[in-house]
């Protein structure tokens, strides 16, 4: 049976492999700057945020660029999985149905087709560090390892979002509305000191603002990232996935009762 | 069991009845008062299916919308797990269920023959391998590496066909989808399964063509709300189900639609000449000349217009038959038999009212008199919405008394 399993796997690779070229390379097809367009919402969030937070309403942040780029850009990924993921089954019927496909590729697929944003635009962010003068270090190592924290984190997330939006049809609608409202509760152009000291522990439970710290300590402080916090991210993400794929495949039955 | 077949015993599956109370959405969660769970309210969807098709096998399912097959297929697709029985399925299996299932429209035809084969269970490499064969298949040409949204309706099913049928699993799951494309390709299609079958591919074959399944396959099973109420030669089966079909038209007229006297003196009557559930009904059947003038005589050669009012309220669109039979034999085939679905039209559905109007060139008939049937009928001919069965007087007048069916324009030249 290990080589079935083996196979297996090995199918499921490929079959992600392949989607998420699809949907990066469907996505930007038809645009003429094509991946420019991966680069520039991002970086007109950062002029933004620069001329409001640099100039109009000093927060007295170092490099603020770098330091509000990282978080858009980590914000960025998540957000835009969960926007894809939660449709993945709802919006794929014909492939809920297709025997022999691995729906649980598809929240994935989400997942990582948004990480290739972050990756074109992480040598952008590299670049603004070193122009606001911080040099780079060692420290650099860990990026894999927190953005496979993220990454497990996200995909948590992605599989019990779209597994809630079959039982509940407007979770579609309302997650947009979270995201939005988790942007401005996450220290993403502003920085956790900003927050009332009574009020940080609160702002500290949200997972992101492990993550995004994380990020934060590597690139602009150049100092390792905490491990017990990242810790605690990913073994409550861990629980949450096993979780989260049980309640996925439960709820792609109940979808193919109702189709 | 051999590589590749499927084998059911007792297989059952229960579905949740649909709960008006179960909150739907965020709003209704939150708002309506909490109440302690109920015992969900279940039902068979499928029961005591006992059902082997072997390796190299073609079996057809047959049953009216609703009746389990799609169900069936699932379960046998392993996409829902059965409830009771067992059900065991050998090798990969495959499915031509959705063909464009997975595509993606700024792609070009080789990057979503990739994509479908990967899909449809091969490994990439395996998938690059079959592709020079797809191509061939899929008869696109260049249009290959053009991408999908550029296609018509036709070349995107020939891709998607063209690709599940690559994947070459051991048990294929078939539905509906054998009537893509013209003639030619449906002939290759054919023969694509039959070889595919000599190589013992096992298939099941959803369809609510009869003449398929008479065609292709093996045996036949037919469902209806969810038992398995017949199995044997697809021709005893489908004709047994046809035969059940009818009747079904026939038990649901209503018998409460008041008679109407037609033009050419023939009183509608439901029961005797007017069968069908009336959810659609033809309100009124004009028969006229090229000028648009009523008539229920036409010279031999003439064109002959039909205006066809109907009313709806249901939100299928309806298949529109008509024919013609001599009016003095009520039994004899019919001189012309007509529709929309063979000639590719779909009536628009648009409501409340439609009109459609049927314009024949020329009747080359011998002259006499004939009757006119015409009927509308749900998708996949499963019943008659409102049939009106030879209630049309029409009468062909010419000068000479023709024996036979045909009355072309004709010469005889001497010399």
């Amino acid at each position: 049976m290990t080589d079935n399993r083996r196979e297996r796997l090995h199918h499921w690779r490929d079959v992600i492999a392949l989607l998420v070229a699809r949907d990066f390379r469907g996505r930007y097809q038809k645009a003429r700057i094509g991946m420019v367009w991966a680069l520039a919402s991002p970086l007109l969030f950062l002029i933004v945020f620069y001329f409001l937070f640099g100039q109009v309403l000093d927060l007295g942040i170092e490099n603020y660029a770098s330091f509000a780029f990282t978080g858009i850009l980590v914000w960025n990924w998540t957000q835009s999985s969960l926007m894809s993921a939660v449709t993945s089954m709802s919006g794929n019927p014909g492939l809920v149905a297709q025997p022999g496909f691995p729906l649980a590729t598809l929240p994935v697929v989400s997942v990582a087709a948004s990480l290739l944003n972050l990756l074109i635009a992480l040598p952008l962010l590299v670049i603004l560090t070193l122009v606001e003068g911080i040099d780079p270090t060692v420290t650099y190592l860990a990026l894999p390892l927190v953005i496979a924290v993220q990454f497990v984190f996200t995909l948590a997330l992605s599989f019990l979002i779209a597994a809630l939006n079959v039982a509940l049809r407007d979770v579609e609608q309302i997650l947009p509305i979270l995201l939005q409202l988790g942007y401005y509760v996450t220290p993403i152009f502003y920085s956790l000191s900003n927050v009332p000291d009574a009020l940080q522990p609160y702002f500290a439970l949200n997972p992101m603002v492990t993550v995004i710290t994380a990020y934060r300590d590597i690139l602009l402080d150049g100092s390792w990232p905490d491990p017990l916090a990242l810790g605690l991210v990913l073994a409550g993400s861990a629980i949450v996935l096993w979780l989260g794929q049980i309640y996925f495949q439960r709820a792609r039955q109940s979808f193919l009762e109702e189709l | 069991m051999t590589e590749g077949g499927i084998c059911a015993q007792g297989v059952g599956k229960q579905f949740r009845r649909y709960d008006p109370h179960r909150p739907r959405s965020l709003r209704r969660l939150l708002t309506q008062a909490p109440r302690l769970p109920r015992r969900a309210d279940k039902f068979w969807a499928l029961q005591d299916i006992d059902l082997t098709v072997a390796p190299g096998e073609m079996v057809g399912v047959v049953g009216r919308n609703g009746s389990g097959k799609s169900t069936l297929l699932r379960l046998v697709g392993g996409v829902l797990r059965p409830d009771a029985g067992a059900l065991e399925i050998s090798g990969r299996i495959g499915g031509l269920l959705d063909l464009n299932v997975g595509m993606h429209e700024e792609l070009s035809g080789r990057d979503n023959a990739l994509i479908g084969s990967v899909i449809a269970g091969l490994t990439r490499r395996e998938a690059e391998r079959r592709l020079p064969q797809i191509i061939e298949f899929s008869q696109l040409g260049e249009h290959i590496d053009a991408p999908v949204r550029t296609y018509s309706s036709g070349m995107k099913l020939r891709l998607g066909f063209a690709t599940a049928i690559h994947a070459e699993p051991d048990v294929l799951l078939i539905d509906e989808v054998l009537s893509v494309g013209d003639m030619a390709f449906q002939a290759r299609c054919y023969e694509r399964i039959r070889k595919l079958r000599e190589r013992g591919m096992a298939i099941l074959l959803v369809t609510h063509d009869m003449s398929q399944v008479e065609k292709l396959c093996d045996r036949a099973v037919w469902l209806d709300r969810g038992t398995m109420v017949a199995e044997g030669e697809p021709e005893a089966v489908t004709l047994e189900y046809t035969a059940k079909m009818h009747a079904r038209t026939m038990d649901s007229t209503p018998t409460n639609v008041p008679t109407r006297r037609l033009p050419g003196g023939i009183e509608l009557k439901a029961g005797e000449n007017r069968f069908g559930s009336q959810e659609y009904t033809i309100d009124r059947l004009r028969l006229t000349d090229r000028d648009e003038v009523e008539q229920v005589q036409v010279r031999v050669g003439d064109p002959l217009l039909l205006h066809i009012e109907m009313s709806a309220d249901s939100s299928e669109v309806p298949i529109v038959g008509v024919s013609l039979t001599l009016a003095d034999d009520p039994d004899a085939t019919a001189v012309l038999d007509l529709n929309t679905q063979v000639d590719e039209v779909a009536p628009p559905n648009n409501g409340e009212r439609g009109k459609l109007r049927l314009e024949i060139d020329r009747l080359d008939l011998p002259p006499g008199d004939y009757l006119l049937s015409i009927g509308l009928y749900a998708p996949n001919w499963e019943y008659a919405y409102d049939f009106h069965w030879r209630s049309y007087l029409l009468t062909i007048s010419g000068q000479h008394q023709v024996a036979g069916v045909l009355n072309p324009p004709r010469r005889w030249v001497f010399g």
